[in-house]
């Protein structure tokens, strides 16, 4: 495996003059600072919701769109190339293409950056048709360049799709195999016996719903495209909404998806046990290629218009999508660390504690799905806090013990790591739990302004969020210190 | 590989995409409805695409070259361009012109499917997925103003 995998590492760094190590180097730092950044404007809205700081509603609303368009496009960012660099162990992928997926979707970050910053657009990442054009309190480029911007992101993405689509063809013989129904079907069974890995099909799945995810986006990216170059362009706006969340709704999601491929790879280094596939993965993973794409109409659960048939299938795909591979994963890797040899480093307790961040989140998640749950919490702060109890406290945890086994980490952290670590996940904790509390209160989510108990919650939070981001500072230290004292040793755990 | 057996199949495909391109425009049919019209144009992109994938197989190839990855996305876009409802209501008026632009989406297509298929061995098969699903979204309303207006 590993001779192997030498090999084709000097193959394409003699070919494109960059070895792949170095491209996903490259795309773990532009995301990691960009993340870092976005989460201190997480912090400033924080203190402006509260007592602590006063912005302008536009700015405000303009560093809610920025905050959240620019943590979606960086987990997509930051997770693909940690995911790559793992199945470059079972494929061959070309690090030209994966350069050219980060170029683009950092191309695409800068124009929504600009966009953004310069221009004031402000009508949140998921910019709903019509808000990015209703009595808009910015220029008609801004709202151009944002749209060009997500354009971007999305082909970086379709390219990073595409190329790992072709891959698992040409090794495994094709997309059924990539799902390991060979383990079911006996007729895919192929002669040299060899079956796709869990990570192989996490990337399967993640790959051909990344195709649709991006084919509905640039479908909706183009019809706006059309409104803003000419305002009689007709759009139906139930049409645009269904194809909005299609688009956000997923490609939010897949970023959890990609993070199980990586756990896949990565917990095996710590624990010092394969992870084998086996039926169940077949089939959990095969149901969830077929049902996340389904899921986005619990988002539109409140519009009377839309096909009840619609709500009550994507209540039902919600739960179909997740559970089995939620589950799978969470089992498998306790399996897989119970009673192993485990050692215990940033990079492994960041993967054990964002599974539970997963799981919370995950629960948190289906609660607001449902339909009568959903009639109390739609729209209130309970929203935020389970995306981010699963992006902040999971996908983002998974990032972060990526870097740390990416940058190599032989040694047990000392003290200064240790307390870095729990301060981090104290602030974290304490974040999340005023979230929670807004939601359960009744506080309404994207308000600058909010009612009663939000802006006592919200100087608590910031008071938590400042705690997260001095142990953020201390656990990126560390990683950059190991990453320059193990320079060239490949990032073994 | 394209096997001789196929070669029945694409024929028939040739045949229905032709006779979708031409008949109505003989006969002076107007346009069907939106998303009939989507899904025929979605139609004509996906026999296009079939067509390429089953060139390239013709022979056994190696890989080819990234380029080919970059040129299916712009060919994607480029047929999503042509879908543009507001783009084929002005040619609609002349049927030359309209019959050109079905021209058109089986040509984007079968470049699509052939620059797809010259990435990697069978990686034509994301183009099919690309077109079915653009097909698919674009009839539920692309283009369409709300009912009612
Ligand atoms: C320290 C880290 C973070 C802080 C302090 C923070 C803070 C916030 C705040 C205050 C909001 C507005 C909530 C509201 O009132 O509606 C928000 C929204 C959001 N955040 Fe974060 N966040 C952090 C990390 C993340 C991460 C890691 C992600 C994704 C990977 C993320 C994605 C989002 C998204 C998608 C929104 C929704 C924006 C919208 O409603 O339009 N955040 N965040
Ligand atoms: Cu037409």
């Amino acid at each position: 495996m590993l001779a192997r995998q030498l090999e084709r590492t000097e193959f394409h760094a003699e070919d494109a003059g960059l070895s792949p190590r170095r491209v996903v180097g490259i795309g773990l730092v532009i995301g990691l600072i960009t993340i870092y950044g976005l989460a201190m404007v997480g912090g400033i809205m924080k203190a402006a919701q509260g007592n602590l700081l006063h912005l302008a509603p536009e700015t405000f609303y303009a560093l809610l769109t920025l905050h959240g368009a620019g943590m979606i496009a960086t987990v997509v960012l930051l997770t693909g190339v940690a995911h790559w660099y793992f199945l470059r162990e079972h494929l061959t992928l070309r690090v030209e293409v994966l350069l050219f997926a980060v170029a683009a979707i950092v191309w695409g970050l800068l124009a929504a950056a600009v966009a953004v910053l310069v221009g004031g657009f402000a009508p949140g990442w998921t910019f709903l048709y019509p808000l990015p054009f209703v009595g808009a309190t910015w220029p008609a480029w801004a709202t151009g360049l944002f749209f060009f911007g997500v354009l971007f992101v999305g082909i970086g993405f379709a390219i990073y799709c595409l190329d790992i689509l072709a891959g698992i063809v040409r090794e495994y013989g094709s997309l059924l195999n990539g799902l390991a129904l060979d383990t079911l079907i006996p007729r895919l069974r192929r002669a040299d016996g060899k079956v796709a890995p869990p990570t192989v099909i996490a990337a399967t799945m993640v790959a051909i719903d990344g195709i649709l995810t991006v084919s509905a986006g640039t479908i909706l990216v183009i019809a706006l495209l059309g409104r803003w170059a000419s305002p009689n362009f007709p759009i139906d706006p139930l049409w645009i909404k269904n194809l909005t969340y299609f688009f956000g709704h997923t490609i939010a999601n897949l970023t959890i998806y990609v993070s199980a491929g990586v756990i896949y790879a990565v917990l095996p280094h710590y624990t010092q046990r394969p992870w084998h596939t086996n039926k169940i993965y077949a089939i959990s993973w095969t149901t969830s290629l077929i049902f996340v794409p389904w899921a986005w109409p619990h988002h539109l659960y409140m519009d009377f218009v839309q096909a009840p048939w619609l709500q009550l299938f994507g209540e039902g795909s919600t739960y179909i999508a997740s559970i089995p591979a939620t589950v799978v994963t969470i089992f498998g890797a306790l399996l897989l660390v119970y009673r192993s040899p485990m050692r215990w480093r940033i990079g492994s307790t960041m993967f054990v504690a964002g599974l539970l961040g997963w799981l919370i989140g995950g629960a948190a998640a289906m609660l607001d799905a449902t339909i009568p749950f959903n009639d109390v919490l739609h729209n209130t702060l309970w929203v935020p806090a389970h995306f981010h109890t699963y992006l902040l406290g999971g996908v983002f945890l998974f990032v972060l013990g990526f870097a740390s086994h990416f940058a190599g980490e032989r040694a047990a952290p000392g003290r200064f790591a240790k307390t870095a670590e729990w301060l981090f996940f104290v602030g974290l904790g304490g974040f999340l739990l005023t979230f929670y509390a807004g939601g359960i209160e009744g506080v309404p989510r994207r308000e600058a302004v909010q009612p009663a108990p939000g802006p006592f919650l919200a100087d608590i939070a910031t008071g938590f969020v400042v705690i997260l981001l001095v142990g953020l500072t201390g656990v990126l230290l560390e990683t950059l210190w190991r990453a320059r004292h193990s320079a060239g040793q490949g990032g073994e755990a | 590989m394209m096997t001789r057996r196929n070669v029945p199949w694409l024929g028939l495909l040739v045949v229905a995409m032709a006779a979708d391109i031409l008949v109505p425009a003989a006969l002076g049919i107007g346009d069907p409805p939106l998303g009939l019209h989507h899904l025929e144009h979605a139609f004509l992109l996906f026999g296009g695409g079939v067509l390429g994938i089953a060139y390239v197989r013709r022979s056994p190839r190696e890989w080819g070259d990234p380029l080919w990855l970059f040129a299916t996305i712009l060919l994607g876009a480029a047929g999503l361009v042509l879908m543009v409802p507001e783009l084929y209501s002005r040619v609609d008026a002349y049927p030359v012109l309209h019959t050109l632009l079905h021209v058109g989406f089986a040509v984007v297509g079968y470049f699509g499917g052939y620059a797809a298929e010259r990435y990697s061995p069978r990686s034509g098969i994301a183009w099919l997925l690309m077109v079915v699903m653009t097909g698919a979204l674009t009839a539920t309303g692309f283009g369409a103003p709300p009912p009612g207006v």
